[in-house]
């Protein structure tokens, strides 16, 4: 079988800075991928090259096979639809309700009828609890319902695989919960995912494979069990020691 | 270091600009000698410049449709037109554009009590002097024990307009008084009554006119003489067929004494009788002045706004731009208009641009002033868009959408929210700085009201009228802005 992203010598430099060097990867569908590392790692800058919302130094990033970094401006919005992304600071679009910032790309990308996109919003919402918050706008969300929010609208463009980078991390404890729920379940339903975690016990039970990234490179790539039980590198016992 | 090499590269445009200009005006003057006249007599109309806030030679007067120029100038080029066969235009301008809307073309002919001086000259034609004027000193009422001549006002300061004969009289004769130059002879006779002046030097018949106006001021013989008290007519300079075909008429004037017997006493009748009425009374019959004003500041408010707002947008994208052209072109852009008072562009668009095609003083307010906006709206903009934090593009190119797309529906929307007390502000200081669209002539408040002052002969009244205007204008503009502020802020911070 094919993977379906496949990253081939992958290297980011900002200016002299090199971040990670002639990194080589693969996912297959309906993997999840948790990507762990010391802070300052290069693991944002890793996955957002991922998407091309920071341009790779050098390298290729083929999903289904297609490159995004050598393509045009407009083959790369169209392969962009297929890789959804949920960020640390949720994003929502504040001019907009939640029912818009979820049916926007569907409708103007996709060119998705408005009943179809709203219908098909209204469902992820009630899926993830939050269909009554529809027509309220951004700001009077909390935390881990704009979190929830952010991952519908990353859902409602069915792409083939989700990003998320920390998407607890700027929650109030008790929120972390409530959104782990909806990944868990996302994984139960298999959605390629790869997420960048501080959560130990949440990559622990959810992933496929662990990658550790350290020094530039993607140091491990285990499974679960593997990783934490019984990591090879210097680089990550000292990291798995800090974290417990 | 490449900072250091880009700016340089970004003078370029500026320059090639500027050369364009001067290639442009360098044409100007090389247009074919003597075809003048004849063009003219196609055209069937001959434009004549005046400032009309001398009389009796040129001023505004309540005429059948609001405020008309009237004066003996005007009489005068009506024979001259009459006798070429053609139809006469007058347009209004202030008196230091006039020479300048000459050679720019603007105007075919210029009279307005202008005095041949060798320096004129030089850039115009003047024809054979149609009249003599004497200088004549204004003085308070009571001052005429201590001011008898222009010997006695030593030490202290005396008025005259700007660009006008008695200015350089005035300032040779007595090296020991200072001179005030003022655009606007109202202005002049404001000053000297509130004693910020001891004197105005002004043409004998025009002092003549104000003093029968006003109360409290007289009118002292100068003492001063000089040879270049004769009245011109001026053409563009190589327009020998127009001089030689005026000084025909001016024969025919002079010789009949229709000067001083006809056309002075002519347009005495159409000088305002109504001059020490109460002002409120007086103030309310020239209502149609200030609405006439109030639409054409509107007018050039709302267009420019709105054009400034395009070009604001267009140009903050632009500067926004990662392609290096269009970054520069922008930045140039900006930074030149921010870098030049905006007086002296609304007078390069009409008589530069002017010059290549012909565009009518308001149009040339509207287009200067839109331009002006530009700029620095397009500086709120950019400030609006830099303001929106970066996630939310991200977010936005992250679900598929273009680069255009992002920027219309996720970050616009969202710096026009946070920008729109800014644009308030430059709405309001736009309604303001149209003011300065007066010197090309466009009838709008600032202008109406010089005319309602040449009318009544009233200084203050006006000027307190048009403050109203513009208050009320401004702060009704501002509340408005603030209930759609409310309006479109819901959904953040609040
Ligand atoms: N736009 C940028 N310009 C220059 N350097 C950058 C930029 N973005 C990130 N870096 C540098 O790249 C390195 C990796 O940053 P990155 O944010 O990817 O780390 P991380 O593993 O996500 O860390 P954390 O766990 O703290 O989020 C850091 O040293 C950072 O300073
Ligand atoms: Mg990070």
């Amino acid at each position: 079988m094919e993977p379906m992203i496949k990253i081939e010598n992958l290297t980011k430099q900002f200016k002299d800075n090199v971040i990670f060097k002639d990194v080589n990867a693969e996912v297959y569908k309906g993997n999840v991928i948790s990507l762990l590392g010391p802070s300052g790692a290069g693991k944002s800058t890793f996955l957002r090259c991922i998407n091309m919302l920071g341009e790779p130094t050098s390298g290729k990033i083929l999903l289904d096979g297609k490159d995004l970094v050598s393509s045009s401006p407009k083959e790369l919005i169209k392969l962009r639809t297929n890789i959804g992304m949920v960020f640390q600071n949720f994003n929502l679009f504040d001019n907009k309700t939640i029912l818009d910032n979820i049916t926007l790309a569907p409708i103007k990308v996709k060119g998705m009828g408005k009943v179809a996109a709203e219908e098909k919003a209204h469902s992820l919402l009630k899926m993830v609890g939050l269909d009554n918050k529809s027509d309220v706008y951004p700001n009077s969300l909390s935390g881990g319902q704009s979190q929830r929010i952010a991952i519908v609208r990353a859902l409602a463009m069915d792409p083939e695989v989700i990003l998320f980078d920390e998407p607890t991390s700027a929650l109030d404890p008790e929120k972390v919960g409530e959104v782990l729920e909806v990944m868990k379940e996302l994984a139960k339903q298999d959605m390629t995912m790869i997420i960048v975690t501080h959560e130990m016990e949440f990559a622990k039970s959810v992933s496929d494979e662990i990658w550790f990234m350290d020094d530039g490179k993607i140091q491990e790539k285990q499974a679960p069990k593997d990783f934490f039980e019984n990591p090879q590198t210097y680089n990550a016992k000292r990291f798995l020691s800090k974290m417990i | 270091m490449n900072n250091h090499v880009s700016k340089k590269i970004i003078l370029w445009p500026i320059i090639l600009l500027f050369s364009l200009f001067l290639a442009i005006f360098s044409n100007v003057n090389h247009v074919n000698a003597d075809s003048y006249l004849k063009d003219i007599k196609t055209k069937g109309t001959l434009v004549m410049g005046t400032s009309p806030d001398y009389p009796p030679y040129e001023f505004l007067s309540k005429g059948s449709n609001g405020s008309q120029i009237y004066g003996a100038d005007v009489e005068l080029g009506q024979k001259i037109a009459q006798d070429m066969g053609v139809k006469l235009k007058v347009k209004s301008m202030s008196f230091d554009s006039l020479l300048v809307a000459l050679q720019t073309h603007k105007v075919d002919m210029v009279i307005s009590g202008l005095n041949k001086t060798p320096e004129r000259a030089k850039s115009v034609d003047f024809t054979n002097s149609y009249y003599q004027s004497g200088t004549g000193l204004l003085i308070n009422k009571s001052d005429k024990d201590k001011i008898k001549s222009y010997q006695d006002l030593k030490g202290l300061s005396a008025g005259a307009q700007v660009g006008s004969v008695q200015y350089d009289l005035i300032k040779k004769a007595n090296k020991n008084v200072k001179v005030k130059g003022m655009e606007n002879v109202n202005d002049l006779i404001l000053a000297l009554k509130s004693n910020k002046i001891s004197a105005i030097a002004m043409d004998s018949a025009v002092a003549d006119s104000y003093v029968s106006h006003n109360t409290g001021i007289m009118k002292i013989s100068a003492g001063l003489h000089s040879a270049d008290s004769n009245n011109n007519v001026a053409f563009p300079k190589g327009a020998t067929s127009l001089v030689k075909q005026a000084n025909q008429t001016i024969k025919n004037v002079t010789t009949n004494n229709l000067y001083v017997d006809q056309f002075i006493p002519d347009s005495i009748k159409h000088m305002s009788s109504n001059k020490q009425t109460s002002t409120a009374s007086s103030m309310w019959q020239y209502k149609d002045f200030f609405i006439s004003g109030i639409k054409s500041t509107m007018l050039i408010s709302v267009v420019s706004i709105f054009f400034g707002i395009i070009l604001g947008i267009i140009f903050a994208l632009m500067r926004l731009s990662k392609n290096w052209l269009l970054h520069s072109i922008a930045v140039c852009y900006i930074e030149f208009i921010r870098g030049t008072p905006q007086m002296v562009q609304i007078m390069f668009v009409y008589f530069g641009l002017g010059a290549i095609v012909n565009v009518p003083a308001l149009t040339s307010g509207i287009i200067a002033i839109s331009i002006n906006s530009g700029a620095y709206v397009a500086e709120i903009i950019r400030g609006g868009i830099t303001s929106i934090a970066k996630g939310q593009s991200e977010a936005a190119l992250s679900l598929g959408l273009s680069e255009k797309q992002t920027m219309r529906y996720v970050v616009l929307p969202q710096a026009f929210k946070n920008i729109w007390p800014a644009l308030g502000n430059e709405l309001v200081t736009l309604i303001k700085d149209s003011s300065i669209a007066s010197v090309i002539g466009v009838g709008e408040l600032m202008y109406q009201m010089r005319a309602v002052q040449a009318d009544t002969y009233q200084g203050v009244a006006p000027i307190a009228i048009i403050m109203v205007i513009y208050f009320v204008i401004t702060f009704t503009i501002s509340r408005i802005m603030k209930y759609f502020e409310g309006k479109i802020s819901h959904g953040t911070n609040d």
